[in-house]
Formats: C-alpha cells, structure tokens, sequence
C-alpha cells in the first residue's frame, strides 16, 4: 500500500472540510464545551479542598456521667462521658463520646471523637477523625476536623475521582462520538454527490482508499482533542494551582489516557463508522448505526468502575487498549475483506 | 505501441437473474474512436464500467491496454481517463483543486501537474474560473471539468460516457468538438452515445447493443451489409417508359419509384452511374440530378435494433 496516496485521499477530505464552515464548527463544538465543563467543575472542587478548617469552638464540656464498654438504648445522655460503647435511639447532650457507634442519634454541642454516625443528626458538634454517612445530616455550626470523611479530605477524593476518572471518560466519549459527523459521510457523501465512480476509476487500491478516509477523520478529530486537553490542562492548572499547591493535571493517568488510548478509541470508531459508510446508501442511515457506536464504548467504562474492577489507572487503560487494538485490527481486516466496489457502486438508491 | 486498445471476448454480466451484457465481442485499435450505441438500458454503460474495471464480468475477458481487467485492475486503471453518466465533482471545490487531486492520484508529477491543469483548462475556455467552486458552475461547464479531470493524467485510452446528455445544444457543441480536436490527435476514445448524430460525426467504427452486440463496424460497412448500393434519379418529369428503359441495362438489379424519385439498385454505382445517365438521356428523359443514396447511421440502428426486437 502506497501511504501517499492514502495521504491524497485525506488531504482532499481536508480541503472539502475547509470548505464547509458548519463541518468544523460541529467537531470544534464538543471539544470547546468539554474545556469549559472541565474548568466548572475543576475549580469549584479544588477551592474547596484547600479550604482549611475552622477553629474549633471551645464546649465547656462538664463531665457528670462516665460510660465505657456498654451498649446504650432508647437513652439521653447529658453531660456524659461515653467511651467504646453504642447508643441506638438516643439523644447526646453537651457530652464526649469516644470511640463509639451511635445509630438514630440526635447529638448536640457534643465532642465525637473517632466516631461512627449512622442516621445522625449534628447540631454545633465538633466532629474528629469520624465518618458520618447513611442518611446523616450536619447541621450548621458543627466543625469537621481531622480525617473525617466529609472533610476537605471529601473535596480531595472528589477532585481526584473527577478529574482522573470523570473528566478523563469525556476525552474517550469525545474520540468515539466527534468521528461520527464525518467518518460515517465519508463513502455515503461519495455515493451521493456521484463522485464515487470517478474515483474508484482510479488506480487507488482498497487500502489506500480506505486509509485515506481513515487518516481523513483521524487528524482533524485528534487535533481538536489535543487542542481541548491543552486548554483544558493550562485553565485548569493556572486556576487550581495557587489553590491547592501542585499541578494537577497532566499526570500519568492522564499522559497514558489522551496520548494512548484516546487515539486507539478515536480510530476503532472512524473504522466502524467508515464500515457502516460503505455498507449504507444514505447519510442519515449511517448517522443513525453511528449514534450506537459510542454505547459500547461507553460501556465499557462504566462497567469497570461500577463492578469495582477498576477505576482508571494506567494498568486499567492499558488493558483497555490492548483489547480495542484487537478489535481494531478485526475492524481493518474487515473493512478490507468487505469492501465491496462493486456492491458500493451499483447499490446506489 | 502494439496490439490493441481494448479487446473484449464474450463479455457478460449478470444482475441477479438479469443479463445486462451478454457475449459481446469487439477490438478497439489504438487511435480510433469507438462508439457503442443503443437504447437505454441496452447494456452500454455495464460494458464501460467492466472495462473501467468498476464491475467485475460474470463471464468473458477483456483487456485494455494489453492489461487484464479482471487480474490487472490496477495497471487498467492507470492507463484509462474517465468521464462518467453524472460528471461527478467535488462541489466544494475549486476547478483547479479537483484537477489536482485527480492528477495527484495518477501520480503527475508536481513540477508538471501545474502546467497540465492550466493547459486543458485553457483548452476548454474555462482557465479564468479555475478557482471558482464547482457549485457555482453551470451544467455545461462542470460537464467540460470532468472531461478535463478525464484528461489530466494524459490517458491512453478515453472513456466517455454519455458526454453531451443533459447539455444545451451549445455546450454539446463544444464537448463534441474538443473530443474531434482530441480524435485528430490520435487518441483512442471509446464513446457511449445513443446520439446517432454523435456517433456518426465522431466515431471511426460503431458497435450497435442491445444486451448483446448487435452490430459491429464503421456506419459505412454496416449500411453496405445492409443494403445493397443504389442510385438516387431525379427526373424533370417522370415516366413509366424511363424505367422500362433502364429496367432493360443489364447491371440493374431493381427499380422503384420514391417520392418522385427513382431508386435504381445496382452493385457498382461508381462505374454505372455513367451509362445509367446515358440510357436515361437516350430515352429522352431530364436528368435533374443523380446520387449514390447513403443511409444514415440513423438508418441503421433503427433497422437493427428494431430487428433484433422482432426476435
């Protein structure tokens, strides 16, 4: 296959997509609105996990009652002194609970240190290396210190999962889905302009032509992308930096994510697409089988996380992309197998 | 150059249970133009496309340029220049940027593309809107595009097919005279028409289809196997006893009356007409004017074509 050639049939393509302003306005748009999300959500996140915490309100603590090793029920406690016991159904007045459960608790202007809140209710507490979840509500004036889930901590974690996790999916949603505006025209928008014939009248071998239509979609596709990820990356590193002390962005995960496994993604769609293009005799057809192409991309993201297989890391990706070059190297050898001149020719509606 | 431009040996396709070419034979020597004709549907455009090596033969061979189209598609195809039913061109394009990319893909070389694309755009009169987008261009003017997209590569061998449908009579005019401009300078031209005046005008030899080939030969031979030669005699008065006089020469072989007219059937008018005006003048007639009748080539696919229905 002479690889020239194939770099004609693009540079063609190229010029017919100069040509059509609302081409490119449609692929820039994803890109575009994917930096801006990246920044709102980003930042938000970031200034509040360099938050520091307040001071703690000093709670004239006056210790009456002293439990320890005990399981409380249906109690109030007041002016308690509770160490590595649980209350269920009860309520804790200006009390130090230590190393405790408490379940269907409402505790006010306590101390909870290295406690376990389920079903809690918080009002003016002060809250120390403890985990409040299951329904828990924390009402205003109560301070969280320590590691305490919930904490900046909480906004650290979030920040973390949204950016190596959630922002990182729309850069592999992007490299299926912006292909589908014109991967899936490329051999369909032949058909119909009646420019097919001439063309395949050419001395173009199959492989030149398809690589052509391939490289034709692949590098406006990827530019845009890498484009997206370089603001993206320089907004938000110049927003969160002074806030949280480091870079956050690029990053292994995120080198491995965009420079690797994006464009693995980005052409095992333009492959499917450009295949459905050569099968259908209308554009909206193949935009139609195109839209489906992103679910099963899709799903395999969401499967790894939700079964707990794997979050995105580089081992995660990596396998990922071992698998995707598999079904692009089907994905080629079908195309070339089914590409049928013939079949594209005289099939024309 | 040796051989023939194209040869084709029972070529055949069938769609489905549908034959659209069925056992068509004929050669094409290198600087002649041949027509194929026939009404629509006739099987014209399969042909060319199997010789493009776009449809592959159910049955046959054929070569072009001494290459095979079935195993050497390739080598086919670099020898060929194109010019489809539909001109097909990129419509957002420039004039010039589909010259280019065409010439790019038959491999012009760069330092000689430039020049090329400027000498036929100048050629067809249309250099001055070589930058303008093919959407804004006429149906006659992107008609001429094609036939230079067809032509930048310098093919050997021409495919034209149907290259003045849907043109006004002024821009068929200016297709058909740059393809005699391209006849004139020995180019080999394989030309789909069902204008007989076309044909007639532009082609060396003609093959007549219908599914099948019907016919296969320059309008001359076909007319002459045809039909057998005859005079064409105008009489300033017309008389029965004129014919009984010619009726008794011994080289004619029949006489009708047409439209006022005599047609007097004989093997050798070249040599006879003479002593056919001589008879004439002998018995006292007024030759008005005498001529070897010649059928049309309109003639000819009628019959044909009308003939072969009738089977």
């Amino acid at each position: 296959m002479r690889m020239r050639k194939a770099w004609i049939v693009a540079r063609k393509d190229f010029s017919e997509f100069r040509a059509n302003k609302h081409i490119i306005a449609t692929l820039a748009m994803m890109p575009i609105l994917m930096s801006v999300f990246s920044v709102l959500i980003a930042v938000p996140l970031a200034s509040l996990a360099s938050q520091e915490p307040p001071p703690e309100p000093d709670l004239h603590l006056n210790l009456l009652v002293f439990y320890d090793h005990v399981d409380l029920k249906d109690t109030t406690l007041n002016n308690a002194w509770v160490n590595f016991s649980t209350v269920l159904n009860g309520i804790v007045n200006v009390s130090y609970i230590n190393n405790s459960t408490l379940t269907n608790v409402i505790a006010y202007g306590s101390l909870l240190d290295n406690v376990s809140i389920a079903n809690g209710i918080l009002i003016g507490c002060v809250l120390r290396n403890s985990q409040y979840g299951q329904n828990s509500t924390v009402m205003i004036d109560t301070v969280i210190s320590g590691t305490t889930t919930g904490s900046r901590e909480l906004y650290k974690s979030l920040l973390d999962l949204m950016t190596h996790s959630f922002l990182l999916y729309f850069f592999f949603i992007m490299a299926v889905a912006m292909p589908t505006t014109i991967a899936s025209y490329s051999f369909v928008g032949e058909k119909t302009n009646k420019t097919l014939e001439p063309l395949l009248s050419t001395p173009l071998t199959d492989g030149e032509l398809l690589f052509g239509k391939y490289i034709a979609v692949f590098v406006p596709v990827m530019s845009l992308i890498l484009v997206a990820f370089a603001i993206m990356t320089a907004l938000i590193d110049l927003l969160t930096a002074p806030l949280l002390g480091y870079l956050l962005i690029p990053d292994a995960v995120w080198l491995v994510g965009v420079f690797v496994l994006t464009p693995i993604i980005c052409i095992v769609g333009i492959a499917m697409n450009v295949y459905i293009s050569s099968k259908v005799n209308d554009v909206r057809t193949a935009q139609q089988y195109s839209a489906l192409i992103v679910l099963p991309v899709l799903l395999v993201f969401v499967i790894g996380p939700v079964t707990g297989m794997g979050s995105i890391t580089v081992g995660f990706m990596t396998i990922i992309a071992i698998a995707f070059l598999g079904v692009l190297a089907f994905l080629v050898w079908l195309n070339l197998r089914r590409f049928n001149r013939e079949d594209i020719l005289t099939s024309w509606k | 150059m040796s051989g023939l431009a194209i040869q084709a040996r029972g070529l055949t396709r069938l769609f489905g249970n549908k034959t659209a070419v069925q056992d068509v034979s004929f050669d094409v020597a290198w600087g002649q133009v041949f027509a194929l004709l026939g009404p629509n549907g006739a099987g014209k455009t399969t042909t060319m496309r199997m010789l493009c090596t776009l449809l592959r033969p159910t049955a046959g061979t054929a070569e072009v340029g001494g290459f095979d189209v079935t195993t050497q598609p390739i080598n086919v195809r670099e020898q060929l220049g194109l010019l489809p039913e539909n001109p097909g061109l990129y419509e957002s394009l420039s004039a010039e940027r589909n010259l280019r990319f065409y010439g790019e893909i038959y491999g012009v070389p760069p330092s000689k593309l430039q020049g090329r694309i400027e000498e036929i755009l100048k050629t067809l009169e249309i250099y001055d809107r070589r930058g303008d987008k093919i959407a804004k261009f006429s149906k006659g003017m992107r008609q001429k595009i094609a036939i230079a997209r067809a032509l930048v590569h310098e093919p050997r061998i021409l495919f034209l097919d149907e290259p003045t449908a849907s043109l006004d009579p002024e821009a068929s005019k200016v297709v058909r005279d740059f393809i005699l401009q391209l006849k004139a300078r020995g180019g080999t031209i394989l030309l789909n028409t069902h204008n007989l005046y076309e044909a007639q005008r532009l082609s060396d030899r003609v093959g007549i289809m219908n599914t099948r080939l019907v016919a296969f030969g320059s309008p001359h031979d076909l007319a002459d196997r045809m039909w057998s030669r005859s005079t064409e005699v105008t009489l300033k008065t017309p008389d029965a006893r004129f014919v009984t006089a010619i009726e008794a020469l011994g080289f004619v072989k029949g006489v009708r009356r047409e439209d006022g007219r005599l047609i007097v059937s004989m093997d050798d008018p070249d040599n006879d007409n003479p002593r056919l005006a001589e008879a004439l003048v002998r018995a006292g007639a007024e030759v008005v004017s005498m001529k070897e009748r010649e059928h049309s080539l309109e003639d000819i696919y009628l019959k044909l074509i009308r003939g072969d229905e009738a089977k």
